[in-house]
């Protein structure tokens, strides 16, 4: 069995999550999201994020702002909406539950 | 020595060469093209143009003083080809499935002299390599109605597009085959065009690397102005030809279906 495959499909679906677990505290612009992905090891390529961050922009879950930056081009700054806010809480007990599932599973396997 | 161009990405200026400028900005380009079409998709463009320069600027802190073209197959590889990119669910799983038994197909020529056999299961081994690298696309730079002729003609890698043109036109005026036109605007609605260069490498049934990429967006560059021009008046022709195919080919649907209701 491929495992790389089924782990790579894992992290896809945890993709959007994580996105939004990163803007839950303050705005991010797409560098700071790449690092922190890059450092989790959840995108391949940063490309991938931009048609996800487009498309929770238009789910209405992310509003932007441009930034001028000294460093560079201007950047555009993404914060969660008050939508997006409430979508992730839903996330989070979602993931609370997956979690709590495989664990069980897992326990009652070694038990 | 290499010609030097300079650029202006978001009001920061730098100079680049050329074959590096050329690779660039058909990436970009084909960035537009792949996501263009979508709702939000230039915005895409947009960010993923943004992140090029952002990466740029990184390089120039560090002290680049020209961008060539390694910098920008780096540049690529770190953001990712538009197929890549693009992946949300529907992942472009290789068929690997549809392998004939190699047995059953040897034994079927185990009649014929060793030598006949050997030459047809090399014309087969060929066969099936060649549906396993190359893919067809329909032409979108050389066409005259839907580019299916002439992504034919690359596809099969024989011959002058024109030749596959002329072909099937004769076939339907031949009568031999008069559903040519239908099938020929089934192609046309179910296949995809060659739109990005990683398409036209893949038409090829070559490899998508950087470096062929580069290649391969060279190509694209030179030729083709040069070709359509000189065809023009012969498409011209072409789709003239082609209206007096397919008028025939109403009339006689028409024919058939009145027939077909009077025998109701």
């Amino acid at each position: 069995m491929n495992t790389d495959n089924t782990k790579s499909q894992m992290r896809k679906g945890m993709l959007e999550y994580c996105i939004m677990l990163l803007l839950r505290r303050r705005p991010c612009y797409a560098n700071d999201i790449i690092l922190r992905l890059h450092e989790a090891e959840m995108i391949v390529v940063e490309g991938t994020l931009y048609p996800l961050l487009s498309r929770l922009k238009r789910d209405g879950l992310l509003g932007y702002e441009w930034r001028e930056s000294t460093q560079g081009p201007p950047r555009k700054y993404y914060v969660l909406t008050e939508e997006g806010q409430q979508a992730l809480a839903q996330l989070d007990a979602g993931w609370e539950e997956i979690a709590r599932t495989v664990n069980l599973l897992k326990m009652k396997n070694e038990a | 020595m290499k010609k030097n161009i300079s650029i202006n990405l978001f009001g920061t200026l730098y100079n680049i060469d050329e074959d590096a400028y050329n690779l660039l900005e058909n990436y970009l380009k084909s960035m537009q093209r792949y996501f263009g079409s979508r709702e939000g998709g230039e915005e895409i463009a947009d960010d993923i143009e943004h992140r090029v320069a952002e990466l740029l600027w990184k390089r120039r802190e560090a002290g680049m003083t020209a961008i060539d073209i390694e910098v920008v197959k780096e540049i690529i590889d770190t953001i990712g080809n538009a197929e890549q990119i693009a992946d949300d669910g529907e992942s472009t799983s290789q068929a690997t499935g549809g392998r004939r038994p190699e047995n059953s197909f040897k034994e079927d020529f185990k009649h014929f002299s060793e030598e006949a056999g050997r030459f047809a299961s090399d014309t087969y081994d060929r066969g099936r390599q060649h549906i396993r690298t190359h893919r067809f696309y329909r032409c979108a730079d050389d066409k005259v109605l839907g580019g299916v002729c002439s992504g034919l003609a690359k596809y099969f890698d024989a011959g002058d597009p024109l030749i596959w043109r002329l072909g099937a036109i004769a076939l339907t005026l031949l009568g031999v085959g008069l559903p040519l036109p239908i099938i020929y605007i089934v192609v046309w609605l179910v296949t995809p065009a060659a739109l990005t260069p990683e398409d036209r490498l893949r038409q090829q049934g070559k490899e998508i690397t950087p470096d062929n990429l580069a290649q391969q967006v060279k190509e694209d560059l030179e030729p083709v102005i040069v070709k359509n021009e000189n065809k023009g008046c012969l498409k011209a022709i072409l789709i003239i030809i082609a209206i007096f195919c397919t008028l025939p080919m109403i009339f006689l649907f028409s024919v058939w279906s009145k027939m077909l209701f009077s025998l109701l």
